[in-house]
């Protein structure tokens, strides 16, 4: 049943490139000399193929229910690892945004520094002298590497007088 | 010949050399390893330490870097799900899964002899048909390539397991992610909606860390007690030579698909992996055993990619054409000391090239040696618990995304991609389709419009040459073998 909607969901989304967003997204010349050789034409043929594999997974996940119904099995999971409730994916997930829009204002180094923290607490490591360690080590690390090894510029933000 | 080899070998048996070559190596395989940087960023941060050299320790450091890079992409592929090369992400399929059966070391051991017996075939390759191979990639125009790239794309259905639909579903992504950006024929912008930053298209890296890096790293946060676990384990079980010279067919066949792919310059390690790993299951008496853990499969994916090493070191030397990024880099080098790489160096500089032959197999060795000496310290770093060493992978994926392009950008691609990748592992939607179609893609795509722009719009182009029909035919056999392979194992089941 998951395949037969996911079919669908890409049939859907294959009509919406073709439809949509490539005559908003592509800016095509007034004149071609020949259509193969427009900037459209290659997403076209792109979408088309999602949208006929979308319509074979469709067709293939409707012929399998007919033939032996619905109904996946799951997977089975140990006790070790059972699957978490909503909050832990949604704030390890969440957390990207204000990482990224703090390295934006910030730099690279202190955001990581906090993001490191945060994600490993979120694993499970509830050690404070581990997490404060590791948590400032490693990026110090990294960004050392890149900025007096690689001679890539990192931006650090408030703490670049102090690593330059 | 002997002479030329007796020359070079005296001009390369000299400490900076070896020195040079050695550090090379080990510094390929550390930076390789690390999710978030390249091969191509290891050769970056060694280039200003060879404006002081003299040529050959020069070059040598650059080829060293390169090889150590072609493996050490694979060990953080085996160890944690994350490739640091894309032509590791094939040896991941396999290595991965032996890594979790408790046979991190095994597989190891067999990405490394894969990747030295590789390496070794294509210096081999270099030293003694350079000349008849660079002739032969000279064959090879917009039309040859394009049919290349048609089978190397079917591929797809091989990487995708059971799940080929999918393949071709989340290959097609790939595809329409790299027609981003400026279209190189008409000038004009493609899917930037105006916006600065995506003129330039979507770059590889971040595409690479965020599908198989980051979702590796947000996967530990969906189980409960998954952070204090262990990575992997390296295991007490070595490979011995028996084993490994079983799958000779394999090696011997991923070499020469190695060597015939890195001839032509601007395919890359990538396609060569999955093909080798894709014929090596096509060929193999138990097909569906690859993609569990079977370490016929690290053998393919690793001299697949490994022997397109010394390979695209010919275009460079017998034509003066870098067949990549890093070859390029290497072909600057080579203009910094006053040499120009070319037919012409054949003739005025043949104790140099006949050093650097020298120096690549010496290279292949002291890899062999590197990697040995490395795994029982991998196996240290992968006791680390999960919940320190995963969100380190991520503060590398971010700093490894943005210096690419020094481009904010790229980190915002990364993450994007790391969610798409996360959904696409909960959906079992195979993740290295996407990878190798957006790498091929623009090749495609470049090469089918240049050869329309060659014919004047005549379709006729791709049937002209011998080429074109022996690729054309090699995709439909590799079509048809994969549909009937199916249909058999639906038989059977």
């Amino acid at each position: 049943m998951r395949d037969l909607i996911e079919g669908v969901i890409f049939v859907f989304i294959g009509l919406f490139v073709m439809y949509w967003l490539i005559p908003a997204g592509v800016q095509v010349p007034s004149r071609m000399p020949n259509p193969a050789l427009s900037p459209a034409f290659w997403p076209g043929i792109v979408s088309g193929l999602l949208i006929a594999s979308g319509a074979l997974l469709t067709i293939q996940s409707g012929v399998r229910l007919l033939r032996f119904g619905g109904g996946q099995k799951k997977p089975e999971v140990s006790g070790e690892e059972l699957p978490v409730g909503f909050l832990k994916p949604a704030l390890a997930l969440g957390l990207l945004v204000p990482y990224y829009l703090a390295c934006l204002y910030l730099g690279l180094l202190i955001p990581s520094i906090f993001a490191y923290v945060a994600y490993a607490f979120l694993a499970g490591q509830r050690s404070v002298p581990v997490l404060l360690c590791s948590g400032v080590l490693l990026p110090v690390a990294v960004t050392l590497f890149f900025v007096k090894i690689a001679n890539i510029l990192i931006p650090v933000g408030p703490l670049d007088g102090l690593i330059r | 010949m002997i002479e030329n080899l007796l020359a070079g070998a005296a001009l390369f048996a000299d400490v900076h050399s070896i020195l040079a070559l050695f550090v090379g190596v080990i510094i390929g395989v550390i930076i390789g390893a690390i999710p978030g940087m390249s091969t191509v960023l290891a050769v970056a941060v060694v280039l200003p330490f060879t404006f002081t050299l003299a040529p050959i320790p020069a070059i040598l450091l650059l080829a060293g870097v390169y090889k150590g890079g072609m493996y050490g992409g694979s060990i953080s592929a085996i160890l944690i799900n994350s490739p640091g090369t894309p032509a590791a992400s094939c040896t991941m399929l396999d290595g991965y899964p032996m890594a979790t059966q408790g046979k991190g070391r095994k597989a190891l051991q067999m990405s490394l002899y894969a990747s030295c017996f590789g390496d070794m075939v294509s210096n081999i390759a270099l030293i003694l048909f350079a000349a008849w191979l660079a002739s032969f990639a000279l064959n090879f125009g917009a039309p040859e390539l394009f049919t290349l790239v048609v089978f190397s794309l079917t591929i797809v259905a091989s990487v995708s397991g059971d799940q080929i639909l999918k393949g071709v579903i989340t290959a097609s992504i790939g595809l329409a992610l790299a027609t981003v950006g400026t279209d190189f024929i008409a000038g004009t912008q493609r899917f930037s909606f105006d916006y600065t930053p995506l003129r330039g298209g979507i770059s590889l890296v971040p595409v690479l860390i965020g599908l198989f890096a980051l979702p590796e790293v947000l996967r530990i946060y969906f189980r409960s007690k998954a952070g204090n676990k262990v990575v992997a384990v390296l295991g007490s079980d070595g490979l011995s030579v028996r084993e490994f010279f079983q799958h000779w067919r394999t090696l011997l066949r991923g070499s020469f698909i190695g060597v015939v792919l890195g001839v032509i310059p601007g395919l890359g390690a990538t396609p060569a992996a999955f093909l080798s790993y894709g014929e090596a299951r096509r060929l193999s008496r138990d097909p569906n055993s690859f993609g569990k853990g079977n370490p016929e499969g690290v053998a393919a994916a690793e001299v697949g990619n490994s022997s397109v090493g010394g390979a695209t070191m010919i275009p460079l030397l017998a034509l003066g054409i870098p067949g990549d990024v890093i070859t390029a880099v290497i072909l600057g080098a080579f203009m910094i000391h006053g040499l120009q790489p070319g037919p012409l160096l054949f003739q005025s500089n043949i104790d140099v090239i006949y050093a650097l032959f020298m120096g690549l197999m010496a290279g292949s060795l002291m890899l062999m040696a590197v990697g040995m000496l490395l795994i029982p310290t991998l196996g240290r770093i992968i006791r680390v618990q999960r919940a320190l060493l995963l969100p380190g992978v991520l503060v590398l994926s971010v700093y490894g995304s943005y210096a690419v392009n020094n481009s904010f950008i790229d980190v915002l691609t990364m993450m994007i991609m790391g969610v798409i990748g996360l959904l696409m592992v909960a959906f079992a939607f195979p993740r290295a389709p996407l990878l190798i179609a957006f790498v091929l893609g623009p090749l495609l795509e470049d090469n089918f419009r240049q050869s329309l722009l060659m014919s004047q719009g005549s379709w006729n182009i791709f049937f002209n040459s011998p080429i074109t029909w022996l690729f054309w035919t090699l995709t439909v056999l590799s079509i048809v073998g994969t549909v009937l392979t199916r249909m058999r194992a639906r038989k059977g089941a």
